[in-house]
């Protein structure tokens, strides 16, 4: 009997060939002639391999079905007959039967699968039913022939006599050697007399041994062998291409009978040999269950891990064992994890297989002419959410095919190519998975989405105005949103979008979708890698800690209280960053985590509520911020913006306190404060506490961010910036810095090595010339009201700068006492005649007058003076 | 007698196949068996261990057992070596085109474990059931 483990096994494995047989049997459909031989013998293979086995282990429907499916495979690989559409439909149908009988092992018997039977045997043509019924060819003893036995004792030497009838029913004599008789005899060989030429011994050895060569010899040359082979009976003539008539079976009882004193045959079994039995490297199919429990297990342990950590910290440095065995425990737990994460992956090919066979249906079924592409099936998942992608997946392929690709002949009065396509498309995009699913249709019409969505009252008009084109169209995710039938001229699409939404929200992704009228639509779905643990920044805000995944954080920016006023604008009511000419909109964490504001006070150092809304200080007055003890003004009121990434857009998240990035377990959100859009999960953190898991793209949702009114002012100020730049060359770095407090100086960023900052003590004063020790190195240093028509650098100034010009092969510092600010200037210095050499010319920056240096001619001079020897 | 601790190798893509015919070794009382999915980790398992008896699949993909058979039958150590072709393809070229390879014996698929014994029974030569009870 089999056993239910072997017949498990099968299954599993009988599944797997399936899946790739159908995959195989498509692709065989479109690669061209020639190309598929691979491929016909890899679904042969299968196939094959399901009827050995299925036969073996007493499934004989399956065996039936499946041994059906190998003889039209066989008329494809010897090239009999052609791997058409109509053929490989029927060969799917044979793949769906035997999959469900195949689901159902144990009734497979039970299942009817005639009709394909039928189909499938119709495709062999009636003469050429190569192997029609399952075969069941077995070796068996076959009947005795007719045979006698000369009993005489054996010739000294082992030898023995035989005669025999020969094939030409004379009597024949052979005198073989005992041992080689016995032995035929023990390995079950079937043996023969075999009349033939002299020349036939080669032949004969292809197939197997000549025992002997009989001692009569015939008028024409002939002779008998005495041939012993492992070929049955039926086989022998057209093993050695002889006829019938040549050859007689010696039944093996005479033999036997002939063997007055049967030697012992010595077996094939051979000395034992003292060696380890060596294991090949395996697969082995567990129960996901476990693999679950384990994931779970190593999340525990990496939160003991970091708990431990935590509590040991303190004690580390009066154990200095400590630290190694906690390294260790931590690279051992980290790596530990990775591996466990590892075993759930599998390659997102797995899913895209399926969609082959649904785009051919569905061509099928809508007469429609589609090709899918698919790339980067290698890319692995999560299984469950390879799972949970397979739903999303189809739902967006079949809208692809059903709305979004047109008919051939549509398609072909647009000029476009007769077949449709559609890009199954995955890839790694920084820490996260994206799958793209491109077709080339008919697209989308916003405006039409826009009207439609006013119309069913999911958005004011005054709303519409105010959305980007992708916000646009982003609107069919909404829950009850359709397009379906009254909006014609839109591809029809929306239909159940906002379930594709909430599946791939479910584990963590996003949707997006990019559509342009009259060339397709392209559906973008992002998913985190893993579930389990992710690496994650600790934010804190109003004493509360929260995490960022790490994937969506783009960079920190820390603005300095003083510069508040001059980074942070707004626009319209919205504040927005301004980070390198770049407008983002800022949100609140306390806002969007529904938290009242703290602020930490700048003398007592309390955490007060805070009362003020504006993050921007607009205040022009600057006596007022002069103030000292305004908080304003006060380092506490820094703010930590954590710039984070939402499929393609960016916006700050104001926060009070970065903390570590830690590797965190991702617990799921409990279902009371499961539709909270603001959080992604929550986790425990080294110390017990729980902290919620932020999900940056529900954060910008609920807060409203406007992308498109921000990335429309950001146009505008290009725009101008650009108008600008016509009468300039193009934006040059430029640092502008002081020596006298009214005077304000300039040189171009990229003449400067670095900038340092020094003690005014540190200055070494030899002769008239100053030096300072600088990486262990002595630097001149050049003060620049000895060469330039400037005020000298204020005695009192104790702390300054000095800038190392960038000269080939020259060491030197400029002293300077302050630096202003770095900024980018779009026209060059007004130059004049009338400039002291030294100053390439000068520029109002700021409304205050700029001298710019021509460290050249500053060089010059330099060495003129003596500066350098 | 057969020597129980001889080691042989089966070697199928089925991983259901090698799980059957190493349960029926089992109850013969092989103690030493090896498993290799293909033709290629055949030749590599011959490479590094010691085999005394092959059992081995017909169509595989890389290397298939007729890629083996001949491998073995044309290598110096185990040109004698037992090898059983274990196999669904049951045309008469194919058995004709194996026993010209000089396969020791073969069994064609679905196979019985009284047939496999026997098979094996014949190679080995031996006259008592290999069953072990």
């Amino acid at each position: 009997m089999v056993s239910e483990i072997v017949v498990n096994e099968f299954v599993a494995e009988a599944r797997e060939h399936l899946g790739n047989t159908e995959c195989d049997l498509l692709a065989m459909e479109n690669c061209a002639e020639g190309e598929s031989c691979g491929v016909i013998d890899r679904i042969f293979r299968s196939i094959h391999s399901i009827k050995g086995g299925s036969g073996t282990f007493g499934f004989p429907a399956v065996m039936e079905l499946s041994h059906a499916m190998e003889s039209v495979l066989l008329l494809f690989r010897k090239g009999v007959a052609e791997p058409d559409h109509e053929k490989i439909n029927i060969l799917l149908q044979g793949v769906d039967k035997l999959k469900s009988m195949i689901d159902d092992i144990h009734s497979s018997s039970k299942i009817d699968c005639r009709s394909e039977l039928e189909r499938l045997n119709a495709i062999l043509p009636a003469c050429g039913k190569s192997g029609g019924g399952p075969s069941q060819k077995e070796l068996k003893a076959c009947s005795p022939p007719p045979g006698s036995t000369d009993r005489s004792s054996p010739p000294p030497g082992g030898s023995i006599k035989l005669s025999i009838k020969g094939a030409d029913h004379t009597l024949v004599t052979f005198l073989p050697e005992a041992g080689q008789i016995s032995s035929a005899l023990s390995m079950q060989h079937f043996l023969f007399a075999i009349r033939a030429d002299e020349d036939f011994l080669d032949k004969l050895l292809e197939f197997g041994l000549c025992l002997a060569v009989s001692v009569e010899n015939r008028a024409d040359g002939s002779c008998h062998y005495l041939f012993s082979t492992i070929l049955e009976p039926d086989l022998v003539a057209t093993a050695l291409s002889i006829s019938n008539e040549q050859i007689q079976r010696i039944d093996p009882e005479t033999l036997r009978l002939a063997l007055i004193a049967p030697p012992l045959p010595e077996t094939a079994a051979e000395p034992e040999a003292k060696k380890q039995k060596e294991k090949t490297p395996e697969t082995i199919r567990v129960n996901v269950e476990l693999l679950d429990i384990l994931i779970n297990l190593a999340g525990e342990l990496v939160l003991g891990r970091n708990q431990l950590r935590q509590v040991l910290e303190a004690t580390v440095d009066t154990n200095p064992r400590l630290r190694s065995v906690i390294q260790n425990v931590n690279l051992v737990t980290s790596e530990m994890q990775a591996h466990i994460l590892q075993m759930r992956m599998q390659p997102i090919r797995n899913i895209f297989s399926r969609m082959h066979r649904l785009v051919r249906d569905l061509c099928d079924q809508l007469s429609k002419e589609v090709e899918l592409l698919t790339e980067g099936g290698q890319v692995e998942l999560d299984k469950s959410i390879l799972e949970g992608l397979i739903d999303p997946v189809v739902h967006i392929i079949r809208n692809c095919v059903d709305h979004g690709i047109e008919t051939g002949e549509q398609r072909s009065a647009q000029g476009k190519r007769r077949k449709g396509q559609i890009r199954l498309l995955a890839s790694h995009e920084g820490g996260q998975v994206s799958i793209t699913i491109t077709d080339d249709g008919r697209g989308m019409e916003p405006e039409a989405i826009v009207e439609k969505a006013v119309i069913q009252g999911l958005l004011s008009p005054e709303g519409a105005g105010r959305l980007s084109e992708k916000d646009k169209l982003a609107l069919i995710f909404l829950p009850g949103f359709s397009t379906a039938k009254t909006v014609t001229n839109v591809s029809g699409r929306g239909v159940g979008m906002d379930v594709v939404k909430t599946n791939v929200e479910r584990f963590g992704g996003h949707v997006e979708i990019e559509s342009v009228k009259g060339c397709g639509t392209t559906i973008r779905i992002r998913i985190p890698l893993t579930l389990a643990i992710i690496s994650s920044l600790i934010v804190g805000t109003a004493d509360q800690r929260f995490a960022i995944p790490q994937e969506n954080v783009k960079e920190l920016v820390c603005i300095p209280a003083e510069d508040k006023r001059r980074r942070i604008e707004k626009v319209g009511v919205a504040p927005v960053l301004r980070l390198r000419e770049q407008l983002l909109p800022l949100v609140r964490l306390t806002e969007a985590a529904g938290l009242s504001p703290t602020f930490v006070h700048p003398v007592t150092e309390k955490r007060l509520p805070e009362r003020r809304k504006n993050i921007a200080d607009r205040r022009e007055n600057p006596q007022r911020r002069d103030r000292e003890e305004d908080r304003r003004r006060s380092p506490q009121s820094d703010i930590y913006v954590v710039v984070l990434k939402v499929v393609g857009n960016l916006f700050g998240l104001i926060v009070d306190e970065l903390f570590n990035i830690e590797e965190i377990v991702v617990k799921p959100l409990s279902d009371h404060i499961r539709d909270c859009r603001c959080f992604a999960g929550s986790t425990i953190m080294g110390d017990g506490r729980v902290a919620m898991i932020l999900d940056a793209a529900g954060i910008a949702s609920s807060a409203k961010l406007r992308f498109a009114e921000v990335q429309n002012e950001q146009l505008r100020r290009l725009a101008c910036q650009s108008k600008k730049q016509d009468s300039a060359v193009s934006g040059v770095s430029t640092l502008i810095f002081k020596c006298a407090p009214d005077e304000q100086l300039a040189l171009a960023l990229s003449s400067i090595t670095r900038l340092e900052k020094i003690s005014a003590n540190g200055i070494v004063r030899i002769g008239n010339r100053d030096f300072i020790n600088y990486r262990g190195k002595v630097l001149p240093l050049m003060r620049l009201d000895t060469f330039l028509p400037v005020s000298p650098i204020q005695r009192n100034n104790e702390e300054l700068h000095v800038i190392i010009p960038k000269l080939p092969g020259i060491e030197l510092g400029i002293l300077i006492s302050e630096v202003v600010d770095v900024v980018e200037l779009f026209s060059k210095p007004g130059k004049s005649s009338d400039n002291p050499p030294g100053i390439e010319g000068s520029a109002v920056i700021d409304g205050k007058i700029t001298m710019f240096l021509d460290m050249e001619e500053l060089l010059r001079i330099f060495n003129k003076e003596g500066g350098l020897n | 007698m057969v020597n129980k601790n001889m080691s042989v190798l089966v070697v199928d893509d089925l991983g259901s196949m090698r799980m059957q015919i190493r349960d029926l070794l089992w109850q013969m009382g092989f103690q030493n068996i090896l498993e290799a999915r293909d033709g290629n980790q055949a030749i590599g398992l011959l490479e590094r261990s010691r085999v005394d008896f092959i059992i081995s699949d017909w169509s595989m993909p890389e290397c298939d057992g007729m890629e083996l058979l001949r491998h073995v039958r044309s290598s110096e150590n185990y040109a004698k070596l037992p090898f059983l072709m274990l196999t669904a393809l049951s045309e008469r070229e194919n058995v004709i085109e194996a026993v010209q390879a000089k396969v020791s014996n073969y069994l064609v698929k679905p196979f019985t474990p009284e047939s496999l014994e026997m098979k094996m029974r014949a190679i080995l030569g031996c006259k008592e059931p290999l069953w072990e009870k």
